[in-house]
């Protein structure tokens, strides 16, 4: 209980912080913010079926594509606003999600990566040669900026800022009640045990349909504020190498938990800012991070952070607790 | 237009022939180790960067600087078997995947930070000499590439069937607990497939990079494409890369003839899902899904 | 209670399953036995609606079953666990018994979070995982772990028990230990149970009625005395696996 209260302090006390942020830092920094914000909704919502569905998905840069081009022709040659656009290109990803779902959640494992992968290189190759519509490699310019409202003016940074933040915000916080719920608690048992979900009565089929037309949804809703934020837009921003981007952000920071992407997704963007000078060795280092973090810390930054405090924990109640299963469970933690 | 079909049927071979070395690399480490190396474009672009920077800058003979490159390649296969597969074997095979997609990405990006992007082009001895083969023409060179994938498939085949290294690979692939029981060093194995794998990749590189143009990115696109050959031929069936390797090759050939250059790539892709709900183990698979 | 008819299953021109037709009345434990391949997982895959049978139907309490999906067999009563990963390894013990109630919603209702939590707990005592309660299920021995996956299927109410090798890789007193907790789940629980078993002792000892398959086929059906001693079974079994 007194955890508990610990927890939900904590959490309040970091969104006032966040909230007072625009009035504090430089318009560098807060652009900075509002990316990482942008792609905390993306991991998310990756995080969804890769973290607890436990389907590994190459088709969400492709979904997040779809969002932020159907947001961005919408608002262009259309003359939408970004507030009836961003509900749509949502609908739109989540449409497309559900129709490559249907045959693609029927395959698992690899199968499925490749799959998926296959199909988010179709949306951006179609994207790529669909001139008419997206105007091809030269891109979509001058998406505008959402219209004003409450007095906020987003074409400052700042005032985009709050927009970013609310919408991570919501996005985080619906998550965590999905998972909460019993849809979630399905979700998990997939993700732990295909089959045997089966077996204590989980439409385990409709549940990753479920999972995955939602997860595209989200997708699409974090293209729609990129596009709209970025006012530019390109195929070149949604290739293979932002689909192991933000897999990375997932896995770094701990895949399967609520902190963990958004701690993954802020480490990695802010990273090549802290290194000026490799921040062009960018790709190389996420590569070579990718790599070591499977190889030794596959529950990611939050793991590490976990089996830590548990150690220490452990060192302090040393002569309470029986060593060996502590260590198992540690050991646990580590995935073998 | 007859001209050009033939013309595109002499293309496919070509590249199909491209294909075959890079898909049966992917699928004999799958095969035999399981592992799906997504990394395999980056050995194949790694190929054909050493083989130009030995012919290009240093003047050595191609044909050597093939065979070099095929080593200098395999060897450092067999240490990316050692240091980052092996540590990995008997989890997850998602995680051998993920390892070897960050591998993927830090090859690829590592090379083009040193070496930059712009047009190489491996310089070859052949001349110019063209043969006509009713109506389509295919030159000296394009005939050399067809030889040595075909010599280099044949000697692959010859060392799985009959010899006692082939006969420990097939041993290995049914049954890792087994063989070890019966002598086999499953280590050295693994090591050495993955030598051969990156070996067939490095000569695929080199003779593509003698062809066509040399880039830090030029592995991306054949590396997913022996991934998505091997599903259509069967996973782990060298037999079905082989026969994969040929269906996209045509597949692309005969888009960009009759369709556009640029749907080329788009061609793979829906063929593999259309292989995959008509027939989920692939045109030979009789391998587990 | 089930009834299994005409059930045959084919891969690729190979018959795994031919012709099995037998039943299996209410309270009683069903055992099958057979040589390694002889088709007893098939067997279960196609009872359980795992995967469908190319021939034959499968009848729950009258009901024809064959054709739905296992989710919804689960719902009327009839649960089953897999031979090697039986768990949920990253939940806790407690979170594995709460997931594998996830079908009594729709069972019934009625039932307040309250009786449920309830429910789990005595489920945790009865397989005797309460002192792990909080432990990761990957973390626990194997015996433990079998015992947890016993525990997951009864959080689903099961009228039907079907288990794929319970005792594999178990020590002689863990296997022990399984077999007394097999027979109060049918006597107090009044749970009908269908095993595969390779230890002859234990499915010997515990089985009201025996199935032997081999090569798809039934060879024989029996009590465990009838079995032992059919020349048949013996004849199959021989070089192979000496019945105790």
């Amino acid at each position: 209980m007194n955890n508990n209260r610990m927890k939900i302090g904590t959490i309040i006390a970091v969104l006032v912080v966040l909230s007072v942020l625009p009035f504090l830092l430089d318009s560098y920094l807060i652009h900075i913010l509002n990316q990482i914000g942008i792609w905390v909704i993306l991991t998310a919502s990756l995080n969804l079926m890769v973290g607890y569905t436990g389907q590994l998905s190459f088709a969400h840069v492709g979904l997040f594509a779809v969002g932020a081009y159907t947001s961005a022709i919408l608002t262009t040659s259309a003359g939408f606003s970004f507030w009836t656009s961003f509900p749509i290109a949502a609908i739109v990803a989540g449409v497309l999600g559900f129709i490559i779902g249907l045959p693609v959640l029927r395959f698992k494992t690899h199968f499925f990566a490749i799959v998926t992968l296959g199909f988010g290189e179709i949306i951006r190759l179609t994207i790529y040669n669909w001139r008419d519509l997206t105007g091809g490699p030269n891109g979509i310019y001058n998406i505008p900026f959402p219209t004003n409202i409450l007095g906020l003016d987003f074409a400052l940074r700042e005032h985009f800022y709050y927009l970013i933040l609310i919408s991570a915000v919501l996005v985080v916080l619906f998550v965590k009640l999905l998972i909460g719920s019993r849809t979630g608690k399905a979700m998990i048992a997939i993700r732990e045990n295909e089959n045997f979900a089966l077996f204590v009565g989980i439409n385990t089929w409709k549940v990753k349909i479920f999972a995955f037309t939602l997860s595209a949804a989200l997708a699409g809703f974090a293209g729609s504020l990129y596009a709209s934020y970025n006012s530019y837009i390109s195929p070149y921003s949604f290739t293979v190498s932002e689909s192991v981007s933000i897999l990375l952000m997932v896995i770094i920071g701990g895949m399967g938990t609520i902190i963990g992407p958004i701690l993954g997704t802020t480490f990695l963007i802010f990273l090549p800012e802290l290194l000026r000078s490799v921040s062009e060795w960018r790709m190389v280092i996420y590569g070579g991070l990718l790599v070591l973090t499977i190889m030794f810390m596959r529950d990611g930054i939050l793991g590490l952070i976990k089996s830590f405090v548990r150690k220490k924990k452990h060192h302090s109640e040393k002569n309470l607790l029986s060593t060996g299963k502590e260590e198992a469970a540690i050991a646990g933690s580590e995935r073998n | 237009m007859g001209d050009q079909i033939i013309q595109s049927i002499l293309d496919g071979l070509v590249s199909g022939s491209i294909y075959g070395l890079m898909a049966i690399g992917f699928t004999l480490v799958f095969g035999i180790m399981h592992v799906i190396n997504l990394a395999h474009g980056e050995l194949y672009m790694l190929g054909a960067f050493t083989t130009f920077i030995m012919v290009g800058v240093y003047q050595i003979n191609f044909f050597v600087a093939i065979l070099a490159a095929m080593l200098i390649v395999g060897g450092l296969g067999f240490l990316i078997e050692r240091y980052i597969f092996r540590p990995l074997r008997n989890t997850a095979m998602l995680n051998t995947l993920l390892a070897s997609i960050g591998l993927s990405i830090f090859i690829s990006n590592l090379v083009l930070k040193i070496a930059g992007t712009g047009m190489r082009s491996i310089p070859t001895p052949f001349s110019d000499k063209s043969f006509t083969i009713i109506g389509a023409t295919i030159s000296t060179h394009r005939l050399m590439v067809l030889l040595l994938t075909a010599l280099l498939v044949a000697v692959l085949f010859w060392v799985i069937k009959f010899t006692k290294f082939g006969r420990s690979l097939r041993a290995t692939s049914q049954d890792q607990d087994a063989s070890a029981l019966m002598g086999v060093n499953i280590n050295l194995t693994y090591g050495l497939v993955f030598a051969i794998s990156a070996g067939m990749a490095a000569m695929a590189g080199g003779l593509i990079g003698s062809l066509y143009v040399v880039d830090p990115t030029m592995g991306l696109g054949p590396g997913l494409k022996a991934f998505i050959i091997v599903i259509l031929g069967g996973m782990g069936s060298v037999v079905g890369a082989i026969v994969g390797a040929f269906v996209m090759g045509y597949a692309e050939t005969f888009t960009s003839l009759f369709w556009a250059a640029s749907y080329q790539d788009l061609v793979g892709y829906i063929l593999l899902i259309l292989v995959l709900l008509l027939k989920p183990n692939g045109l030979f698979g009789g391998a587990k899904r | 209670m089930l009834e299994v008819k005409g059930i045959s299953r084919f891969f690729k021109g190979l018959v795994a399953l031919d012709d099995v037709t037998f039943t299996v009345k209410q309270g009683d434990i069903l055992g099958i036995i057979g040589p390694n391949g002889a088709g007893k997982s098939t067997l279960f895959n196609c009872i359980t609606c795992f995967f469908p049978p190319s021939k034959g139907e499968v009848y729950f309490e009258g009901k024809k079953i064959t054709g739905l999906n296992p989710f919804q067999i689960t719902e009327l009563g009839l649960t089953r666990t897999f031979q090697h990963t039986q768990v949920f390894p990253k939940l806790s013990v407690y979170e594995n018994i709460t997931t594998g109630q996830y079908v009594m919603k729709r069972k019934d209702p009625s039932r307040t979070k309250r009786q449920l939590e309830q429910k789990a707990h005595e489920i945790m005592e009865f397989v005797g995982v309460s002192e792990y309660k909080d432990t990761t299920a990957e973390n626990l021995s194997l015996g433990y772990q079998t015992r947890l996956a016993i525990g997951i299927a009864l959080a689903t109410e099961p009228k039907l028990f079907l288990l794929d090798e319970p005792a594999a890789g178990m020590n002689p007193e863990e296997t022990k230990q399984l077999v007394h907790l097999l027979r109060e789940i049918r006597t107090k629980l009044g749970v009908t149970i269908i095993l595969i078993e390779h230890d002859m002792k234990a499915v010997m000892g515990l089985c009201d009625k025996i199935v032997v398959l081999e090569y798809g086929k039934k060879i024989a059906e029996g009590t465990p005395q009838e079995i032992q001693e059919n020349p048949r079974v013996i004849e199959a079994y021989l070089g192979s696996e000496a019945l105790a």
